[in-house]
């Protein structure tokens, strides 16, 4: 891990000392230490700044279509989940390739601190990795967690490859992983076999929790309007009082909108204030593409076209 | 007054409350703890340290009305709202938030008086309870506050290893503890000296500890510089922070109408938000995030101390903790003091 955090610093310093892009956007110190933070590096004696670790779960995609940024040119750290983002956004002409130098760092999942026990998050305490989990040392004392409980739900169902044409590959490359499909899909197909007026209920008692903080539209890299339609005052689309019917039309109108843009990366549920699963939303949505359009729309390639944002003439349906 | 309540007697205590007041306690639903209005004792959580949603939504809600109206044919009918509340306890509010209303009252209640706000602080008793086992993200001690300070509660519980030490601070504390019978005990030297020794370990468990001394000062001359706009780059401009945070205070008002009945209501707003200064006219006078940034932080560190003598935070650490992209202002603190002049 160390030594991979040497290697981004090593590749930055050069890339903005030589003048060949204006700014990277990586890794840096969090102020606990179970958190890292995204840093915007623009000289090369700032790489120091730079750092790989357990928790670097940001999806840093999210910045690259920033209108500050148009123009410039950018470097970027993405673990291979982030990569789909990049590959929608070029896909979606949000962003040019030529502008874009994307560092890829293979990755087998980031630590979810929420599944750490407590006291294994406090200062002091440094996060080892091992072959299938983590070691957390305090002193003389460590404890051992097995990979698969500690990590994000998502890094459990990913395979840990996406081909894609990286600028560079830092660290060591990572095998294909299988996923568990049946496990990937248990949840939904349980809330499916509920009838509507069950699942409504379900969705309800979440959308009511919603504080329209936006953080969940904000961080989502298929978030790409400049003004969102929510925050039009007139017409008013959405008003803005709080209320589950109110925050129901929020969250559906933009699951639609965004639903095959969607890369699965997850940061909605991380961002979200008050755990409304959103992943289990967008997994739906993911799962209803792939039946309807035989288009898992999270597993892009370039130049793939969202499932709803495409026709085909051979289309069944009459209306195309 | 100091009574002594055994842990298995609390239930009767909140059914005590509950019984003579409408209350609004901490309450766990599909894992998260959020304070809202009981109606069984059983509902009712302690093992929980802040609730992600601070218990100042019961006094100043995210929406709010104000008055509704009927459009008729010649003219429009305003229709007063009234929204009083009844006289209620809110239990187990944690020291942060209870210092949170005394900050809150100097906005709400001062220049201009809030009806809505004074009517709901008036009419809530506050039992207050201590935190034993402060979280990573807290950070009281730094904002002349801690967690065993009781401030404005009424009554104020702290936990002892097999009793609560309930101290009644405040008339109405007292006749509220007095109002339960049948289950305190009186206090002994032993329970004092627990009690004494909980308060001075609690403060050590801050583990968070951040040194504010000067920073209202420094910011004074920072208006312009080059570090908002560092700082703000990684900002997604949501409103986690201020939202979930217990001082924000900045509010919204809009009008909506169905048919023709209509209300006109406030709601939260966020200075992280592009619409906040937006103008009539299209102008808008915080146009970047860095100004959007600057503006929170100034607020909360330079402008509020500056008019009110005190910081506008009391350390519950909620933003720390919940930021995405791990905004914290005890780092942003910490780098303000070491900012160099004219940076």
């Amino acid at each position: 891990m160390e030594r991979i955090g040497e290697l981004i610093r090593d590749k930055a310093r050069e890339i903005l000392s030589s003048g060949e892009l204006d700014l990277v956007i990586g890794y840096g110190a969090g102020s606990l230490p179970y958190r890292t933070t995204p840093v915007f590096i623009d000289s090369a004696e700032d790489a120091d700044k730079l750092l790989w670790n357990l928790f670097c779960i940001n999806n840093l995609g999210t910045y690259v279509n920033e209108p500050e940024y148009i123009g410039k040119k950018l470097g970027v750290v993405v673990k291979t989940c982030d990569a789909r983002t990049i590959v929608r956004l070029l896909s979606d002409n949000q962003i040019q390739r030529e502008n874009l130098f994307v560092i890829n760092v293979p990755c087998t999942g980031m630590i979810d601190h929420r599944k750490l026990d407590p006291a294994d998050r406090t200062g002091g305490a440094e996060y080892v990795k091992t072959e299938n989990g983590i070691l957390v040392k305090k002193g003389e004392s460590e404890k051992y967690y097995k990979l698969d409980d500690v990590v994000y739900d998502k890094c459990r169902f990913c395979t840990y490859t996406f081909d894609f044409d990286y600028d560079c590959v830092l660290g060591e490359p990572v095998d294909w992983h299988q996923i568990n499909m049946d496990e990937f899909l248990k949840d939904i197909r349980e809330f499916e076999k509920l009838p509507v007026s069950e699942r409504r209920k379900f969705w309800e008692a979440q959308f009511a929790k919603c504080i329209r903080c936006f953080a969940c539209r904000n961080i989502c890299t298929a978030c790409s309007c400049r003004e969102c339609v929510f925050d039009q005052v007139e017409p008013e689309w959405l008003r803005k009082s709080i209320d589950t019917m109110e925050n129901m039309v929020f969250h559906i109108t933009r699951a639609m909108h965004v639903g095959d843009r969607c890369v699965g990366c997850g940061e909605c549920e991380r961002a979200c204030p008050v755990n409304i699963p959103m992943i289990k939303l967008y997994t739906k949505l993911h799962k209803d593409a792939s039946e309807l359009f035989n288009q898992m729309s999270f597993v892009t390639k370039l130049g793939d076209k969202g499932a709803l944002s495409t026709y085909s003439l051979d289309d069944p349906d009459e209306f195309v | 007054m100091v009574k002594i309540l055994p842990k298995d007697r609390l239930g009767d205590f909140i059914k005590c409350l509950i019984d003579n007041y409408q209350v609004i306690a901490p309450v766990r639903r599909d894992g998260d703890v959020s304070f809202a209005h009981v109606s069984e004792e059983s509902e009712v959580v302690t093992d929980f340290l802040n609730s992600i949603v601070p218990p100042k939504e019961h006094f100043f809600s995210q929406t709010e009305t104000l008055f509704e109206f009927q459009d008729s044919k010649d003219e429009i009918n305003v229709v007063e709202h009234k929204d009083e509340a009844s006289e209620r306890v809110l239990f187990g509010m944690r020291p942060c938030d209870i210092k949170s209303l005394s900050l809150l009252d100097r906005i709400f209640g001062g220049d201009y008086a809030d009806s809505n706000y004074l009517d709901k602080r008036k009419k809530t008793i506050i039992v207050g309870l201590g935190c034993t086992e402060p979280l990573d993200t807290c950070f009281c001690t730094s904002f002349a506050c801690g967690p065993m300070e009781p401030f404005d509660a009424d009554v104020f519980l702290t936990e002892l290893s097999d009793r609560y030490f309930v101290q009644g601070l405040t008339p109405r504390g007292k006749k509220l503890l007095s109002q339960c019978l049948n289950m305190w005990q009186e206090p002994d030297e032993e329970d004092r000296k627990e009690f004494e020794e909980i308060k001075e370990k609690s403060r050590d468990k801050i583990s968070l500890n951040v040194d504010v001394e000067g920073v209202n000062e420094k910011l004074q001359e920072m208006f312009d510089s080059e570090y908002w706009e560092r700082l703000a780059s990684k900002c997604l401009l949501c409103g986690v922070c201020t939202y979930l945070c217990p001082t924000c205070h900045c509010f919204d008002i809009s009008d909506e109408m169905r048919a023709n009945f209509g209300r006109r209501y406030r709601l939260w707003d966020s200075c992280m938000f592009a619409d906040f200064t937006k103008m009539a006219g299209g102008h808008n006078p915080r146009p970047e995030k860095k100004h959007r940034i600057r503006q929170r932080f100034m607020h909360k560190l330079n402008y509020f101390p500056s008019r009110q003598g005190e910081f506008l935070c009391v350390g519950c650490g909620r933003c720390i903790a919940k930021c995405p992209v791990n905004m914290d202002i005890a780092q942003v603190i910490r780098d303000v003091r070491g900012v160099e002049a004219g940076e």
